[in-house]
């Protein structure tokens, strides 16, 4: 089971780019700035832990359109609390990395 | 326009790369792209017109692929590969002996390519064990008139281009002559370098124990030092790190101990000890280029920086010195290039040819698969029924293949293991020690790399065949009855024809390399080799200073020598032949201008005592050898060989001619012309040779040869006993029989002949195995049809000829196709024949044929169970 510390920072940034609503493969891609090819195995992945949830959108209204469905993601329950999370580890660990009066800055430990 | 093409493209992308992406996903995958693209790009059209690019897209396209392998790695999760591991561990366990017979013929295959590919790693990609190697180069003097040639640099030169390369870190020259080492109450024939100061620094040789030379130790009248190398201070003299500081006794004479180094810095010449070369720049002459010479380039510099600068002082010098000089340029030269020159060459030839043997086995085990999966027709429809998908039948034979395959690699790699040191003991002496034989982790990888392809060879065409039955054929029909279908049968025909062509390229390979090497054997080296050992000196300077003791000691130690009983005769000489020991001037003749000196061939030049041309057998032509007489105070005079007598004096009135060399000049009146005889190795035809007396030329070094009545080995004791009783500061080298030097001078012809005929002969061993395997099968396909046959009337006869006959029809095609690859490749080993054609007649003609009987017999075996084959049993099957 995914936590939010195994989570890597792409899959951080695509369940949040989820999230802010952007719920299509090539607008993640947008929002996020990560390559096509990444994207993807990121989204089945989060599914797969359970953290995002995809549907298709329903095919009459794209046969109408004359245009093939498009799948769609949302988070989940789940995926909203290990965004959160994940999102205070991190501000933590900025906490802990910045550098303090008269010390030189240094690499966070751990 | 462009955009709406490129995003046409895209869709036809996605499209066409969809077989990537795993069955039960791909429908999904590709309706998600598809969708993708096709709303961005209405999307766009309709708010921005065409201002997201078509290009754009199309890089975004290409990310399905990625998707599409990801998914599909996701398919091959762990469980799955046990599951199909295990699968794989029990079906091969049901036909063990098929298993076993692929492993073994994999692990020898395996095993040979990666011995082979050990050697080339050893030899050609190995980084040399000098700090930073890549930083050193060797430098030389070329010379216009000698174009390619690398010329020895002379000291002087050596002191200028040192002095004035700022791109060299350090630079150094040494020679290699042996020392007499004194160890208690013997002395030993050691290897040593004279060397300049910066020796060990440009090789990067830190001591283990003490210092290395300074400018100190290296200049002329300097207290005499010398460094050892751990091999010697651990074996010879005691491995006492107090050493260091005390002296020992070289050629009779006192040098201190300053260091140690490790054992890895053999150079020169498997030198196991150093001492400084003090060479004085004012008093060596510029003229005499003798000395081999390294350096080690600053770290950042190009070699062609350090290239252009060397080359500048190179034109400064011949401008300085011009009648010493002139053509002269000053080169660098990979170490490599020199260490290794040729030999590359013939081990990537090798490699070459264990390539096509790890081919020959990929088809044999392809053929052993192939007739296994037709025995599984029947499981694999069952399978197939029972809804496992193409994908997952594919899968399942390759990880078959796979286990095959690891099981060949461990065997491979065993035998690597093994086989490596056996290989090596093919070659003669010992191999430098900068070259390291251990299989490391590249004939490892190599080892895995050509088993896992192999497996892909081999894996893939049973794979593709059995993973698509026909699912009601096969239920239908029971096993051993026509079940497979036709293409098969050609598939394992056309495996064998393959396999019958690889095999006739490498035995016509192996069958050249062997006519060479048997011609080559049979040159008469122009001397007599049975019952003759020799030895060499290099005399100790402390005693041997002065030239009246040299003669004393050779006129003495031939006495002695052959007054020992079971001695034919004994003589002596300064270089003999087939030892790497030569020199060689330009000579002119008395009379002439000193001008045509330039224009004169060079002579080798030896120093015989008088016996020596009747102990070696060497015929006398004409004239006389030398005398007794022929001493330090009589006129000088020479001995030539034929060749330079028919060459310089057509006429043939060599005798009494009188010729001369060196500054300055002393000329020798030929007195005599002997046989000319091999000096460098078989292979190379002899040149000029002129001898003079030892005692008109007395050199420092001096090799005996033995005659023996019988059996020279005993004799190597009692040699050694005269030579103590004589001068106990005196070593001798290690005693060696002429047959075995004359056999090592052509040890690479031996070696790659060898084992090209190791390699040709399981080559036709698996061929005949797959000849066999295909005519077998073939004959129990269609025992039926032979069994209707002979109970319609037809003879035992018949059927062996009529098996015997398609059997032909792959040789004949095996061969051919074979034929033509040899006719192809041959004239890569062009320069590994000795005075052999690459369309040698004898071996284009007999290797087919010799083939050709060993796969005919291959195929009567099973043509003769067939004439057995009972008409009744034979339709009772069905």
């Amino acid at each position: 089971m995914a936590t939010s510390r195994n989570l890597s920072l792409t899959a951080l940034s695509v369940l949040q780019a989820v999230a802010h609503g952007y719920r299509y493969g090539f607008d993640i891609m947008d929002a996020t700035g990560i390559p096509s090819g990444t994207v993807y195995p990121a989204l089945n992945r989060l599914e797969r832990n359970g953290l995002l949830r995809s549907r298709w959108e329903a095919a009459d209204l794209a046969h109408d359109e004359k245009r093939p469905p498009r799948r769609y993601y949302r988070i989940t329950a789940a995926g909203a609390e290990a965004l959160e999370e994940a999102l205070s580890l991190l501000r933590r660990l900025e906490r802990s990395s910045a550098p303090r009066r008269g010390a030189a800055p240094r690499p966070a430990e751990g | 326009m462009l955009d709406r093409l490129l995003f046409r493209f895209s869709l036809a992308l996605v499209a066409a790369v969809r077989f990537l992406a795993p069955e039960p996903e791909r429908y999904d995958w590709l309706r998600e792209w598809q969708g993708e693209l096709w709303y961005r790009r209405q999307g766009e059209m309709s708010w921005r017109r065409g201002a997201r690019s078509g290009g754009a897209l199309l890089v975004r396209a290409l990310g399905a692929i990625p998707h599409a392998l990801w998914l599909r790695a996701q398919e091959w999760r762990l469980e799955m590969l046990i599951q199909d591991l295990k699968f794989a561990l029990r079906s091969h366990l049901r036909n063990p002996g098929l298993a076993a017979v692929a492993i073994l013929t994999l692990g020898i295959g395996v095993g040979a390519v990666a011995i082979v590919f050990g050697m080339v790693n050893s030899i050609l990609l190995k980084p040399y064990p000098f700090a930073d190697a890549e930083r050193i180069y060797f430098v030389n003097n070329a010379d216009v008139e000698r174009p390619g040639a690398r010329l020895p640099l002379s000291y002087p030169d050596f002191h200028d281009v040192r002095e004035a390369a700022s791109s060299l870190e350090a630079m150094a020259v040494y020679d290699w002559e042996p020392f007499n080492l004194r160890v208690d109450d013997a002395t030993l024939w050691v290897e040593a370098g004279q060397v300049t100061a910066g020796f060990f620094k440009v090789l990067g040789a830190e001591p283990m124990i003490g210092r290395v030379f300074t400018q100190e130790d290296d200049r002329p009248g300097a207290e005499p030092t010398v460094v050892l190398s751990d091999g010697l201070w651990r074996n010879e003299l005691g491995g006492d790190p107090s050493i260091v500081g005390r002296s020992i006794v070289l050629d009779g004479e006192p040098y201190t101990v300053i260091g140690i180094v490790p054992v890895a810095m053999a150079y020169p010449s498997g030198a196991r000890i150093w001492v400084p070369l003090r060479g004085d720049v004012n008093r060596w002459s510029r003229e005499q280029h003798w000395l081999g010479s390294l350096a080690r380039l600053k770290p950042g510099v190009e070699p062609e920086g350090a290239r252009a600068e060397l080359a500048a002082i190179g034109r400064r010098l011949e401008q300085e010195y011009p009648g010493t000089n002139e053509g002269r340029s000053v080169i660098l030269t990979e170490l490599r290039e020199v260490l290794v020159g040729d030999a590359g060459s013939l081990f990537l030839i090798l490699l070459g040819a264990v390539g096509f043997l790890l081919l020959i086995v990929c088809a044999n085990v392809a053929n052993l698969l192939l007739a296994r999966a037709t025995g599984r027709q029947r499981e694999m429809g069952v399978r197939a029924a029972l809804g496992a998908s193409r994908t997952r039948l594919t899968r399942q034979l390759l990880t078959e293949g796979a286990v095959l395959a690891a099981g060949g690699c461990a065997l491979g790699v065993a035998l690597a293991f093994a086989g490596t040191r056996g290989v090596l003991a093919l070659l003669p002496g010992e191999l430098p020690s900068w070259i390291d034989t251990s299989l490391d982790w590249r004939v490892l990888a190599f080892a895995a790399a050509a088993s896992a392809g192999s497996a892909l060879l081999f894996g893939l065409a049973p794979a593709l065949y059995a993973s698509r039955p026909d699912v009601n054929r096969s239920l239908k029909e029971g096993a051993g009855f026509a079940s497979a279908g036709p293409d098969r049968g050609r598939l394992r025909s056309l495996l064998v024809v393959g396999e019958l062509a690889l095999s006739l390229t490498l035995l016509v390979g192996a069958g050249l390399m062997i006519r060479s090497f048997v011609r080559l054997s049979n040159v008469d080296p122009g001397f007599e080799t049975r019952s003759r050992v020799m030895g060499t000196m290099q005399l100790t300077t402390e005693r041997f200073r002065d030239l009246d003791e040299r003669r004393r000691f050779a006129i003495s130690l031939v006495e002695r020598l052959e007054s020992l009983p079971g001695v034919r005769s004994a003589g002596l000489i300064n270089r003999f032949p087939m030892l790497g020991s030569s020199s060689s001037v330009s000579f002119f003749i008395e009379g002439e201008s000193p001008e045509t000196y330039r224009t004169n061939p060079s002579t080798l030049l030896a120093a015989a005592s008088p016996d020596y041309f009747s102990t070696m057998g060497i015929p006398l032509l004409r004239g006389r050898t030398f005398r007794d007489s022929d001493d330090a105070d009589a006129p000088r005079v020479v001995v030539i060989n034929d060749v330079m007598a028919r060459q310089m004096w057509p006429d043939g009135d060599a005798l009494g001619q009188r010729i001369g060399w060196g500054y300055p000049t002393e000329f020798g009146e030929i007195v005599g012309v002997v046989g000319g005889i091999r000096h460098f190795s078989l292979d190379q035809r002899d040149g000029f040779q002129t001898y003079s007396p030892y005692a008109q030329a007395p050199r420092g070094r001096l090799s005996l040869v033995v005659e023996a009545t019988g059996d020279p080995s005993g004799l190597v004791s009692a040699v050694r006993r005269e030579i103590r009783a004589l001068e106990p500061n005196q070593a001798l080298s290690e005693v060696r029989t002429l047959d075995r030097i004359v056999a090592e001078s052509i040890w690479q012809w031996r070696f790659f002949t060898q084992l090209f005929w190791l390699f040709g002969g399981i080559a036709v061993i698996l061929a005949a195995v797959g000849v066999y395997g295909v005519i077998s099968y073939t004959v129990s396909r269609r025992s039926r049809e032979i069994g209707i046959r002979m109970a319609l009337g037809a003879r035992g006869g018949d059927v062996i000829r009529q098996v015997v006959r398609q059997a032909a029809a792959l040789v004949l095609a095996g061969l051919s196709l074979g034929i033509l690859a040899a006719l192809g490749l041959s004239r890569l080993l062009e320069s590994t024949l000795y005075e052999i054609s690459v369309l040698d007649p004898l071996t284009f003609l007999s290797v087919p044929a010799g083939l050709a009987i060993i796969a005919l017999a291959a195929a009567y075996v099973p043509a003769r169970r067939a004439s057995r084959i009972d008409a009744v049993d034979a339709l009772r099957v069905e």
